[in-house]
């Protein structure tokens, strides 16, 4: 008993240095990483398919041997695209499963709600579904945003629209939250910016089902070009409208909308709209590569449900695992922030294009691709 | 003027189902004194079940609109002998929390054996744009105007000239009297359950073919629950008439205002009513809200 206040600190120092030797997440044998996005509930066509593409990247790094002689390890918690949820599965995967980073977390309202959470324990974070401004303006040390923020990408895309329609009278729909701030901000700076003819900017309520008030009060305002700020359902609708009431104008929607249940469910109404996106396709190049090599690491039923979610969940995990490869063994929460912030040019293969970070920039904005719905073939074919 | 018109009729197309919606509230508000409040998720559990059926056995978009309500009646029947009976004699505020507990089970259920994907609503009614005096409609919102109608005139004919109907009515107006004169107030509360759970089955494959069949389908239910407050709670053909008015007033207000004030114009117009008519534009008797 007299030896234990002699055993204890050495004891003690000996746990340190465990500790010190394998980070939070990793061991000698595996790297331990974690993601939440709503596996259930509407927002699950989002969140399954990205959970899907993680699990090709996760599988395929894993075939080659893991990252540096390490397994990847992956935890997937669903947090039914509800912030309150995000904020106990974030902390599950932190404090129970002890993960390195989180690839992963539903929206704009659930990565912030748990972001400060993940700051204070430096982990590296991953946000490629919702590249919304506030996650990156101000600059969070820990999150970093991949894809085309979309205030800007609706710039671009208004601008990209404003070319291939000059003289067109524009006007934006718009949903009542963050998201549609930002596309709203985006469309009046491409307005502001290009001097465009503005017909309106029509805002309507999360959730809302029935657009025939907007699609012909757009049509009352002689609009020719409609920016569709919906996500799934609601582009599906005003595009339903706008063939109804015979609106022909051009409809023109970001790629939250780009989906293949989007495709069916518009019908014959959506062919000729138009879409920007900063992933491809499964259908073609890359894409259809990718989607070769998922056979091989998912069921049949999983790749019914792959869709452009798939794809920036899969880049987001390769350039996660470059910046834990690029660590070497040594990997710790710090190294990898430290080796995601000096990313450069790296190549997704076609995927989307390279992707790039600074040490006092956390966006790595994406350039976007155009296509256009070809109803007959039932799929987007690319205009640029 | 063509403006107006367009919105109004497109307010009346939505209106429709709201009015389905409305009736389905007040048939059971009428027997029993109960707000459904999973009158929506009912809805969009048949919808679902008749969805499942027609992708096994492929029919035309009509059937849809007689499989459902008989699926409907089954699903009233069974909800009504499972989870409202066994609740008789309980004060109605504990019969509404039950109708709550209802409507998260049945959203809980539809993700667990369906999933969470929106998909088309198997029998399709045509998406070929028809021109009524220069104003557009798809096949099924003018099939809604004849729905709503034939329900309409159905519930009147019940109400009015069947045994049934007079003991619902005797029923609403006073339970223990009804009982004492030889109705089985029971049987009154499980055909109101089985009535409400087909109007609204109609009113619920009529939305998801306009739109698509998903998880958040009980909104539409939920969101015409202004429909019966605005026509009388205890008033099944007002409560009809209901949601016509709240169909156009969204739109009016939508199309002349702003359209971030159309979802909640509805609200408006119930305060507008009830400040003048607490009992709803056709409630007949003073109506306990719970």
């Amino acid at each position: 008993m007299r030896r234990l206040p002699i055993l204890a600190p050495i004891f003690a120092l000996t746990l340190g240095l465990a500790t010190a030797a394998h980070a939070q997440g990793v061991t000698d044998s595996e790297v331990k990483i974690g993601g939440s996005t709503a596996l259930t509930g509407p927002g699950a066509l989002v969140g399954i398919a990205h959970d899907l593409g993680e699990k090709i990247a996760t599988s395929e790094i894993n075939a080659a041997g893991g990252i540096n002689g390490r397994k990847v390890v992956r935890v997937f918690e669903d947090d039914g695209y509800v912030p309150a949820r995000t904020v106990t599965t974030v902390r599950k995967l932190l404090d129970v499963d002890h993960v390195l980073a989180i690839t992963a977390s539903s929206g704009t309202a659930s990565t912030m709600a748990a972001l400060l959470m993940m700051e204070e324990q430096g982990v590296p974070a991953l946000q490629t579904a919702a590249p919304n401004t506030v996650m990156f303006s101000p600059m969070h040390k820990t999150l970093f945003v991949v894809g085309r923020a979309y205030g800007p990408g609706t710039a671009d895309f208004v601008k990209f629209l404003a070319a291939r329609k000059p003289g067109a009278k524009f006007l934006a729909i718009v949903q009542d939250d963050d998201y549609g701030d930002e596309v709203q901000a985006g469309y009046e700076k491409a307005i502001g910016d290009l001097k465009l003819t503005n017909v309106g900017v029509l805002r309507y309520k999360r959730g809302q089902k029935d657009f025939a008030a907007e699609v012909l009060k757009a049509k009352q305002l002689g609009a020719t070009v409609i920016v569709s700020g919906g996500i799934i359902a609601e582009n599906v609708t005003i595009a339903k409208e706008a063939k109804r009431v015979g609106l022909e104008a051009q409809i023109a929607m970001l790629w939250s909308g780009r989906l293949p249940q989007t495709i069916d469910l518009m019908g014959e109404a959506g062919n000729g709209i138009i879409a920007a996106d900063y992933v491809g396709d499964f259908d073609e190049g890359a894409g259809k590569a990718l989607f070769e090599k998922a056979r091989l690491y998912l069921t049949a039923d999983e790749l019914t449900k792959l869709n452009r979610y798939s794809l920036t969940g899969y880049v987001g995990a390769r350039l996660l695992f470059d910046a834990i490869g690029r660590c070497g063994r040594e990997v710790t929460r710090a190294c990898v922030v430290a080796k995601l912030e000096t990313t450069s040019n790296l190549d997704m293969g076609g995927l989307t294009s390279p992707i790039s970070f600074t040490p006092t920039s956390r966006i790595s904005d994406l350039s976007l691709r155009y296509t256009m719905l070809d109803w007959s073939k039932k799929a987007w074919v690319p205009i640029n | 003027m063509q403006f107006l018109a367009d919105l109004i009729v497109s307010g009346l197309a939505a209106g429709a189902i709201y009015g389905l919606f409305g009736m389905a509230y007040a048939a059971i508000y009428k027997a029993t004194g109960v707000v459904n409040f999973a009158q929506g998720e009912v809805a969009m559990l048949i919808v679902y079940l008749t969805a499942a059926v027609l992708l096994r056995i492929p029919l035309p978009f009509w059937t849809a609109l007689l499989i459902a309500p008989l699926i409907g009646i089954a699903t009233g029947l069974v909800l009504d002998r499972l989870v409202i009976r066994p609740m008789v004699g309980r004060p109605p505020f504990a019969i509404v929390m039950v109708t709550i507990g209802l409507a998260v089970m049945i959203r809980a259920l539809i993700v667990l054996a369906w999933g969470s994907e929106p998909r088309e609503f198997p029998a399709r009614a045509g998406e070929t744009v028809v021109k009524l005096g220069g104003i557009g409609l798809y096949p099924v919102q003018i099939l809604a105007f004849f729905v709503l109608a034939l329900a309409i005139a159905a519930a009147w004919a019940l109400l009015r000239f069947s045994r049934m109907g007079l003991a619902m009515r005797a029923t609403a107006i006073d339970e223990r009297t009804a009982t004492l004169m030889g109705i089985d107030v029971r049987r009154v509360a499980a055909i109101a359950w089985a009535a409400s759970a087909a109007v609204s089955s109609l009113a619920g494959v009529l939305f998801a073919s306009t739109t698509y069949v998903g998880p958040d389908l009980f909104q539409a239910g939920l969101k015409a629950f202004p429909a019966t407050i605005v026509g009388g709670l205890d008033s099944v053909i007002g409560s009809a008439i209901g949601g016509l008015i709240l169909g156009v007033v969204e739109n009016l207000t939508g199309g002349y205002g702003d359209t971030a004030l159309k979802e909640i114009a509805g609200f408006v117009a119930i305060v507008a009513v009830l400040m003048i008519r607490p009992t709803g534009l056709f409630g007949a008797r003073d109506v306990e809200r719970l």
